[in-house]
């Protein structure tokens, strides 16, 4: 590809880039034996599709429609994606085509421990099932929180981690059609949520870190995860997922510069937390946060430099409060609906 | 690569790379594609490198499962390339 004038992405490695003289882009993205071409310059897409023809044994498939497991449809609005096919073979695998659909991924009443004096389960199943959740969680954020919390259980699952984990089939069985809509902006504006669930782990009390990344108004990426190691303040904890927010809006800055995309303004971090957001502005040395300095002088660094500014958000309309916790039924269908997710099938 | 846990890239094997793009960038090329109206191709490679020739020897233990009389320590030699 290199000796074509393309250039590999320093963002990821598999993202192959060309820039014409007039100011024209062609973009390739690899997975072992895929490939998926795109940008604005035609010319230069038809004269790869030639090469790709002669050089290697490379079939054109025409517009994206299915990408490994994932199905793309196109319309005016933009184009939208999901995993409905994945779904409907999960719901078979798992029996569970008959089940009652639920409202939401997580009971909000459940505080899922190691309960040591509940029956074991098959852990080959188990696994086996957790680890199909995680790769639907490519186009689900709604389950993201879900599902890292019954992957928590993996070495020794029981029977109550199975029941969450079957929670969330029967929550997928309700809304198989939900994706993510990827709308025409016209926009590279770059935009985080972070959030945090401070402590909420009943096995180690560590903090559970959530957040959304926007790139155009479109969701981009997400993650929920527990932290690796006890925060002892709700701050610290905060400050932490802050960090990996905007190390994630940093990485996404690096796919865009690779493109020559500017985006000149500071990238916005959304949190829902006053005093992080103070501190964080704020050098003065705190007592409590001493010992997270580290995470501290990251943020501010960014924040002076004008890369990052942060905002808050009441806890209302803090998006990412659905990747750190179980949300009833009301609230879980606000924030889906604001992150543009959108279902293309009802269930009769 | 199968057990790769004692090779370096570049020093134990030549350059194999297996080219796997992150479900994020793939996310983040669709938000730019819907932003910028671009047209959006697929290609396939017929028959990838799944079976490709070996270029040097390369040794590994035996398959778990291996029923059959070897000795304690026998390890097998590859004669074609292999994907997992």
């Amino acid at each position: 590809m290199t000796n074509l004038g393309y250039k590999q992405s320093q963002g990821d490695h598999t993202l192959f880039i060309k820039h014409s003289v007039s100011g024209g882009v062609t973009i390739l993205l690899v997975y072992v034996d895929d490939i998926i071409v795109t940008g604005d310059d035609k010319e230069k897409q038809i004269i790869l599709s030639q090469c790709f023809a002669t050089n290697f044994e490379i079939k054109t498939l025409g517009r994206l429609k299915y990408f490994l497991g994932i199905e793309v449809a196109h319309s005016k609005k933009g184009f939208f994606i999901s995993q409905q096919k994945y779904i409907t073979d999960l719901l078979n695998e798992t029996g569970k085509t008959a089940c009652k659909p639920v409202s939401t991924p997580v009971d909000p009443n459940i505080k899922l421990g190691s309960v040591k004096e509940d029956n074991a389960v098959n852990k080959e199943m188990y696994q086996r099932l957790v680890g199909r959740l995680i790769y639907l969680s490519h186009t689900r954020p709604d389950i993201a929180f879900a599902v890292s919390l019954v992957s928590q259980f993996m070495h020794q699952p029981r029977e109550a981690h199975l029941q969450a984990a079957l929670r969330i089939v029967q929550y997928l069985k309700g809304t198989p059609g939900r994706g993510i809509l990827f709308k025409r902006n016209k926009s590279v504006a770059l935009e985080a949520y972070t959030n945090v669930d401070y402590a909420g782990s009943v096995v180690d009390r560590r903090s559970t870190t959530g957040y959304y990344t926007f790139l155009g108004g479109n969701l981009v990426t997400w993650k929920s995860k527990k932290q690796s190691v006890v925060a002892r303040s709700s701050a610290e904890a905060e400050f932490r997922a802050m960090a990996q927010g905007i190390c994630e809006l940093l990485w996404l800055k690096i796919i865009l510069e690779d493109l020559k995309l500017r985006w000149d303004k500071p990238m916005k971090l959304y949190c829902d937390n006053k005093s992080a957001i103070s501190i964080a502005h704020n050098p003065v040395q705190h007592d409590r946060t001493k010992h997270i300095e580290v995470d501290r002088h990251f943020i501010k660094e960014k924040l002076d430099s004008g890369l990052i500014c942060t905002s808050y958000v009441s806890t209302q309309s803090q998006l990412a409060d659905i990747l750190t916790k179980g949300l009833n039924g009301i609230n879980f269908e606000r924030i889906i609906s604001k992150l543009g997710m959108e279902n293309t099938y009802s269930p009769a | 690569m199968a057990k790769g846990f004692t090779q370096t890239y570049g020093v134990d094997y030549l350059e194999t790379f297996a080219p796997i793009a992150k479900m994020n960038t793939v996310r983040v090329i669709l938000s730019l594609v819907a932003n910028h109206d671009w047209d959006l191709q697929q290609f396939d490679v017929k028959n990838a490198f799944l079976h490709g020739e070996l270029e040097e020897e390369i040794y590994m233990d035996l398959p778990p499962g291996y029923d059959g009389q070897v000795a304690v320590g026998t390890v097998c030699k590859l004669k074609r390339l292999y994907m997992g």
